[in-house]
This record gives C-alpha cells, structure tokens and sequence, in this order.
C-alpha cells in the first residue's frame, strides 16, 4: 500500500489554489495545449456564434493562414465587405448558433440539401417587389436581396464556399452557442433567428421552438463531424464555446439559469467530443471570460458583451498553446482562370493610357 | 440644324495662342474615349475643346471638387495645366462658369473596375449564359445590393465632379462603346457590362443626361462591329465618333 495519494504528484495546474487563485486571470498558464503538431502554414477554417468572429479576426492578424473562401471584392473597403459579411467567417455563412443549424450548413455544403429547397422570407412593402431574405442568414446583406433566385444564388455560393474551406482546412473551428433555436415544424429546417425578431413574420403554427438537450446536440455534431471527414479525412475539429449569454430565452425560464443550462450542455458536448476522438480538441475560452478567475470583469456593462481585453486574453491562450512546429506545405492561393488574360488585356489598355499622359505632359 | 462651323481646338493649341482662341461650342471632358467625340465634333463643324486624360488618371482617386462657392475649377492632377490653360481662355476661374455645354466620358473606363470586382472570382448577378448556374465552379456571385456598393465607393468621386459640372451648365454623359475586344473573357466582359449598367443607372438617378451609343446603334446587349472600333479594340473610329455626335445633337446635348 502507498503512502501516496493520486493528487501527490500532480502538477501546480492541476490545484486550484497554485494555477487559479495565486496566479490571478492574467497569469494563469498551460490552460490549453493542442495535441496537434500542424504545419506552420496551416489552414484554419472558424464558423459559429458571434464570438468566433474574433477568431478569424486574431489569426489574421497573426498572419495565420486563415481560410477565406468567400472573400468580397478586391480593394472594397473593409468595412462595407463586413457590411456583406465578407470576411467575417471562412464562408458568408453569418453566425450558426446552434448545433442543428451547423449541421444544415455541412450538409448543404456535401450536397445533402440543396439551395433551391431553401426557405426564403419575401418583405413586401412601398408597392415595389419587396426584398428577399434566406431564412438561413437573413442579415447577409443589409437590404436582402432582389429575388428569390438571387438569394437562393448566395446561398448556394455559400455552400461551395464551406465546402472548399472544410476540404481546405487543416484545423475547422467551430464556436457553440445556443441551444436554444427554432425549427419549421413542416421541414424541421432550422432558422437562424427566431422569425419576426430582425426579420421575417412570426407563424405559432409553423415555427416551433427547441431547446436541444445533450443526445440531440452530440448526435447532430458528430453527423457534421462524420460528413466533414468524409469531404477531408484529415480534418480535425477544435470546438470552443462562446461565452456570450443569452439575449433572452425562450425556454420559459429565468435568463440567467437558461443560459447556465445552454453553455454547459455545450460544453459538456464539446468536452465529450474531444475526449472520444482523436480529431476533435477543445479549447476554453468560455473558461477564460466566463469563469471565476475573471470575476466578469471582460463582460461590457451589459454583463454580456465581451470587450476587448477578454478577447485579447483568450487570443493569447489560443496561441501560445497552438503547435505549428510541422514544416510548412507551401500552399499556393487559386486565382480565377481567366486573370491572366484580363491582365495582358488591361496592360494593353494602360500602355494607351500611359501614352496619352505623356501626351498630356507634352502640353504642358 | 447644324451649327455653324468653327473648327477644333485642343488645350494644347489654345495655350499656344489663347489670345485669339475662340470659344469652344462644347467641352469633352473625361477619358481616352472622348478623342472620337472630338473627331466627331470635327466632322459636324463643330469647335470642341478637350480635356482628355487616360482612364487610369481619372480611376487614381485624385479629383477634386470644390464647394459651390468656390470659384475654381474642379481638378484632376493630370489636367491640371490644360485646366490652367482653358480658364485662361475662358477669363474665368472655373471653365464649368459661363455655361458651355459638356459631353464627359467619366466613371467608366470599367476594365479596371471589373479586374478588381472579379478578382477574387465574382460575377455580377444575374449570371451570363456562357456560365452555368447549377455548377459554376469557384465563381461567386455578386448580388445587385454588393455591386451597388462597391460602384457607390470607388466612383464616388466621378460623381461629385458630374454633379458639380451638372450643377453650372448643361451635362451628358457619354457610355464608351461596347467593344468587342474583351468578349472571348466572357466573365470579365459580364462584370464590365454589369459595372457600366450600374455607373449609369446611377448618373441617371443623378438628374444627369446620360446617353448610351450603344443601345441607339447596335441594340442592348450587342457588341459595337468592328470597323467602328479601332486597332486597339476598345475606342471608338472617327466614324463612330461622328454617329455619335450626331446622335447628341439631335438630342440637344450641345445646345447651351
């Protein structure tokens, strides 16, 4: 018989006093270590909630090879290509919240759904013909679209787009949400909004509420995860949770314990998930905002909002626990087929114009 | 009715003797397609005065408008001395003052545009033909609202100055021809055309006058024939110029 206790040998990070409470929320260390060794240009591909778009945003700074397989037009400004959601997630998917709404998305992306199937809200109004809105984003563009085969056209683009970047990717990461969402009770498609909240007419006949509980989301996650590896058997997942609270819920419950249930069934899923595969890892950024350790100081004064400094934070954990040690796979970005034809074409062009400012000069 | 004929000048020559140089009956202002105006003008007997600079001048982002109140001519660095010289000939410290009607090729000049729109692989919506819907490939396409947009940012310039020449005397703006030159690159020439459409609609949402040679001689959608067009494939012939020019004064466009 040991003296010993299982806890003798453990490491400082595994007591809460020694990684928790003596090192405060900034000098916590080793709160995540992938087991991945990834090549150092490797490929990450983020979708999710509305707090994933940091990501995207903090491996672009990095000069990280982060996929944007839906990119808005060269040289529009950032801020009017974010206005389109271009740029924002690795496909113009805008935020997937739920489990079930990702996996609509994967399967549009394999070919399992198709476009045309997909709802569309038309906006009448001012005796024109209205604005069209996919139910599946309906905030892609700030005005909806012009018609229906318009909008079933983004969708559609959209869909290829994921498709490249899951085949794409070395590492898909993906940010949980919700649990809450709603359903069309005729196709259970899901939507990424409740109807009649930014757009779309509310119908208590046809739209029906859901709150996923454990089973439903592992099984729709590992379905996405099962189809993914199909497009790219080398792709891994890394999940995160976001640690943005609920707007409101409804679940009939208080706010507050419906978002306790929503992120800690995520959690407890995307846990699960890492443990039983190789594949799919991990990483704690709703710890980080959301725990103890932080005492909600990254929360804006509306408790829900993440400021800055939060994002910052849980950036620098991600980082400093990413593996990119493998040599580099000398990836070459595709251009359109066509670029070099317009190029001679336009050099043509801008020899004639180069010669008239010459002349121009000479007028001088 | 044809005016009176009065030959043509240029910038060049009227800074060489702006003493004597008359007064033009219309100024062309914008980019290389306004030499075929001008040889249009030539041919009708009609004395037109230029201030012509290449496409990529006016696509630099470097125009300026003054406000309203201020009495100087609206700038483009690469005419400024041909600016300098023509309000010298005019007396005036703007030449849009004393009321000479203005032909302007400006904001177009799209190959550029759609190089930069297409780059990434969009395509304006709707689609062309030649590119099939169900699988097109990596293409991305472009809705109405995104192209909108993107026109809106890199032309807003174009259209403060056609607003501000507008405002002080009698305005057309001119489409270039619809040259066949590009139309084997069926994508690109998709997006010029889309992006040309788009300037247009929004010149005419202006209050501008805006003319479009294209529709008028050769039908929507149709590519000018080539003996209208010149050795480089996309300006316009002197004949092409005079069809042109004919067509804007029939449409009053030269009138003061």
């Amino acid at each position: 018989m040991s003296s010993k206790s299982p806890y003798s040998d453990l490491e400082p990070h595994a007591f809460w006093r020694t990684a928790v409470a003596d090192a405060g929320v900034f000098g916590m260390g080793g709160l995540w270590k992938s087991g991945w060794t990834l090549p150092a240009d490797a490929a990450f591909a983020t979708y999710g909630s509305c707090f994933a778009q940091h990501i995207s945003r903090a491996l672009t700074a990095r000069d990280l090879n982060w996929l944007n397989c839906e990119p808005g037009p060269d040289g529009m400004a950032p801020e009017t290509a974010r206005n389109f959601n271009y740029g924002v997630f690795s496909a113009r998917t805008g935020n997937i919240y739920t489990a079930r709404l990702f996996l609509h998305w994967v399967r549009l992306a394999a070919g399992y759904e198709a476009p045309k199937d997909q709802e569309i809200w038309h906006e009448t109004g001012n005796g024109g013909p209205g604005r069209f809105r996919p139910a599946l984003f309906p905030t892609i563009e700030p005005d909806g679209f012009g018609d229906a085969d318009e909008a079933r056209a983004a969708i559609a683009g959209a869909a290829r787009a994921f498709h490249r970047s899951v085949r794409d990717a070395d590492v898909f990461i993906f940010t949980l949400g919700l649990t809450e969402g709603w359903l069309n009770r005729e196709t259970m498609a899901p939507y990424a909004l409740c109807p009649g909240t930014i757009a779309g007419e509310f119908d208590a006949d046809l739209h029906v509420f859901e709150n996923a509980g454990y089973p439903a989301i592992r099984a729709d996650l590992e379905a996405a995860l099962s189809i993914m590896r199909d497009l790219n058997p080398q792709l891994r997942i890394l999940f995160t949770v976001s640690p943005v609270p609920l707007t409101a819920t409804a679940s009939g419950h208080h706010v507050l314990p419906a978002t306790t249930y929503s992120k800690s069934t995520l959690r407890a899923v995307a846990g699960d998930l890492a443990a039983a595969m190789d594949h799919v890892d991990y990483f704690p950024s709703y710890e980080i905002i959301a725990g103890t350790p932080a005492r909600a100081a990254f929360f804006a004064p509306n408790l829900r909002s993440v400021e800055m400094p939060g994002v910052s934070l849980v950036m620098s954990h991600f980082f400093a626990g990413l593996d990119l040690r493998s040599p580099a796979g000398k990836r070459k970005r595709n251009r359109p087929a066509d670029t070099g034809d317009i190029e001679a074409s336009l050099a043509q062009e801008d020899l004639i114009c180069e010669e008239e400012s010459l002349e121009a000069s000479n007028e001088t | 009715m044809k005016p009176e004929y009065h030959g043509s000048t240029d910038v060049a020559e009227t800074g060489a003797r702006r003493d004597q140089a008359p007064c033009p009956d219309v100024l062309l202002v914008g980019d290389s397609h306004v030499l075929a105006l001008h040889q249009g003008c030539e041919a009708h007997g009609i004395r037109s005065t230029m201030l012509k600079s290449g496409g990529i001048h006016w696509n630099e982002g470097k125009i300026r408008v003054f406000g309203p109140r201020r009495a100087r001519s609206p700038f483009l660095p690469a005419l400024g001395p041909s600016v300098r010289n023509l309000e010298t000939q005019l007396g005036l410290g703007d030449i849009f003052d004393n009321g000479i009607p203005v032909i302007a090729s400006i904001g177009f000049h799209c190959g550029h545009l759609a190089r930069a729109f297409g780059a990434e692989g969009h395509v304006a919506w709707p689609p062309p033909d030649a590119l099939p819907k169900e699988d097109p490939g990596d293409t991305l396409f472009a809705s109405r609202s995104l192209l909108d947009a993107f026109v809106e940012e890199r032309r807003a310039r174009h259209f403060a100055l056609l607003r501000y020449i507008n405002g002080k005397c009698r305005l057309t703006v001119i489409l270039p021809p619809r040259a066949p030159k590009n139309a084997p690159k069926f994508r690109f020439r998709h997006n010029i055309d889309a992006l040309t459409a788009c300037i247009a609609r929004k010149i005419d949402d202006m209050g501008i006058d805006i003319y479009d040679p294209n529709t008028e001689f050769v039908g929507p959608d149709e590519l000018l024939p080539w003996e209208w067009v010149n050795e480089d494939g996309f300006h316009g012939t002197p004949e092409y110029g005079a069809r042109a020019v004919e067509r804007l004064l029939s449409r009053g466009a030269l009138r003061p």
